[in-house]
């Protein structure tokens, strides 16, 4: 009987221990903003109201993650859109080339299947939240608008909107035009989505890389096991100096992304691995893939540049040891050597050290190098604490001073 | 009270389970994410070794017909010998910025799975 009692207790630890944990993390969730407060976002207002009375500071939840709004791209979409210097749409009747000028305007060519020179656009962003578009076909009236302040304007954008106005042969008032999304057309055009005609983009950055992104037919077939695909793929080749060095499929069918970075990173991301997001937030396309792809790389090269990921030697004692430790680890996002226990609320303590870490310094070393750093042996005790508590403990000390 | 034996057994035990991660790691245990090999990192790698420990702790319990009393002394030292092995593993890859407590968690789970299997294996050893 006393061996039974034990013998539950041990497999109810072990089943425990072992089987998916269900303690997931809610799906992260949009920053609400006031209604009240849009406008004054919009101009970037700070200053105080109207009335004379200083603006209320918004309270923000503690002990919990936030993310942009689902469908809307971030901040870093943005900052790697920004570095790239010239974006080439292939439309099927046009090409249109799209270049950043020092001054951080942007400078439209369109050109028809001829290779002649039909139209240019100048987009001009005159602050946060003005931006001036300056159309000019070769055979018509130049058109100047301004455009939408919710409208970031970007080299894919501004290719876009420069293909869409020369099909819509606008020029001279604006009075015909509206705005469908985000970009201006012409009132009585067709509806459909000018982005449904680009067969390929190019993304040039200014440090030799390059990535260029396709639309390919394909049959029906399992590029990952259990994941079959059919009808289209999107593929991004990434070079450097004209030498392909990775790849990223999109099938939009299977809503499946997989990528192959020779030396970097290889995987895939299938619909069962954002379930606890609900899915892919947004329809990744051409450029998307071209930005993925440089973000991939670089901070892949990023890791291995500044040697946070060392390199095994080279002699047959050493490639037993990478054998069985292929890689020397940075600090990862998530738990380190406990990953599997990212989906939980564990994740919560392990962020929290890790920022703990990273302001003060702090290294594994940490943990027997106890005399070196106070504050460390703080994020190492606080960690255990909030291991031991379920992840329940939502004291901020990662602003530990 | 030490045992030799039990204790290589559970040492060789995780090293071969980690040892099948790392040759199957992106086709089985991991196929998403960049993660090195190692037996905390996936769910699956963790019922797979924890499955080993436990399979290896009734094999060993019940071929040496150990007694009644001494089962728990091969599982802890089964448990002791994987514990050793998985410290060595993750010294040699580079301790992460939480090690203690991925050695503490791992050691439960080899408590766990260890301790199962000493008990199966008694039980069975008793039967013969």
């Amino acid at each position: 009987m006393r061996y039974k009692a034990l013998g539950v207790c041990l497999t109810t630890v072990l089943v425990g221990l072992a089987l998916p944990v269900p303690w997931r993390l809610a799906a992260l969730r949009a920053v609400p903003q006031p209604a009240s407060q849009r406008p004054a976002a919009n101009t970037g207002s700070a200053q105080t109201a109207g009335n004379g009375t200083a603006p209320a500071v918004r309270p923000a939840p503690a002990g919990q993650r936030f993310a942009g709004k689902p469908g809307v791209r971030g901040a870093t979409y943005y900052g790697f859109e920004a570095q790239a210097a010239r974006v080439t749409t292939h439309f099927g009747d046009a090409i249109v080339v799209a270049r950043r000028a020092v001054d951080g305007d942007i400078d439209t060519v369109v050109s028809d299947a001829s290779g002649s020179e039909s139209a240019k656009m100048k987009v001009d962003p005159v602050d946060a939240s003005t931006t001036v578009l300056r159309y000019t076909p070769t055979d018509g009236t130049p058109l100047h608008a301004y455009g939408d302040p919710n409208v970031r304007p970007t080299l894919e954008w501004a290719n876009r909107q420069a293909y869409v106005l020369w099909k819509d042969r606008a020029g001279g008032s604006v009075d015909a035009l509206e705005w469908r999304g985000d970009i201006i057309r012409r009132g009585a055009a067709s509806r459909e989505d000018p982005a449904a005609r680009i067969t390929a983009i190019d993304t040039e950055w200014a440090n030799g890389l390059s990535s260029k992104a396709v639309r390919r037919p394909i049959k029906t077939y399992q590029p990952v096991k259990n994941h079959t695909v059919s009808g289209e793929v999107l593929i991004t080749h990434l070079s450097q100096a004209g030498t392909e060095i990775g790849t990223l499929n999109w099938f939009p069918s299977a809503g499946l992304l997989t990528w192959d970075l020779p030396g970097l990173t290889r995987g895939f991301i299938a619909p069962e691995h954002l379930k606890d997001f609900g899915g892919w937030p947004f329809a990744p396309d051409l450029h998307w893939l071209n930005l993925q792809a440089f973000a991939f790389h670089h901070y892949k090269l990023l890791i291995q540049s500044r040697g946070f990921v060392a390199q095994g030697p080279s002699n047959w004692p050493g490639r037993v040891i990478q054998f069985f430790a292929p890689t020397l680890r940075a600090d990862e996002p998530g738990c380190d050597d406990l990953h599997w226990l990212d989906g939980t609320v564990l994740r919560y303590c392990c962020d929290v050290h890790d920022f703990c870490y990273e302001k003060n310094g702090c290294s594994a070393r940490s943990w027997w190098r106890v005399w070196t750093s106070w504050t460390c042996d703080f994020c190492n005790a606080w960690v255990v604490s909030c291991f031991l508590s379920g992840g329940s403990d939502w004291s901020n000390i990662g602003t530990a001073k | 009270m030490f045992r030799l034996t039990a204790f290589l057994s559970g040492a060789a035990a995780f090293t071969a389970a980690h040892v099948v991660e790392v040759i199957a790691w992106r086709d089985v245990f991991a196929p998403v994410g960049d993660y090195q090999p190692w037996f905390l990192n996936a769910g699956r790698a963790v019922a797979f070794t924890a499955a080993c420990l436990f399979f290896v702790s009734i094999a060993h319990t019940w071929v040496a017909g150990s007694g009644r009393q001494s089962w728990m002394v091969a599982a802890a030292n089964l448990t002791a010998g994987a514990i050793v092995a998985m410290t060595a593993v993750l010294a040699l890859s580079g301790f992460g910025t939480i090690f203690p407590l991925a050695l503490a968690i791992g050691a439960l789970i080899a408590a766990a799975a260890c301790g199962c299997g000493g008990l199966v294996g008694a039980r069975l050893s008793g039967s013969r």
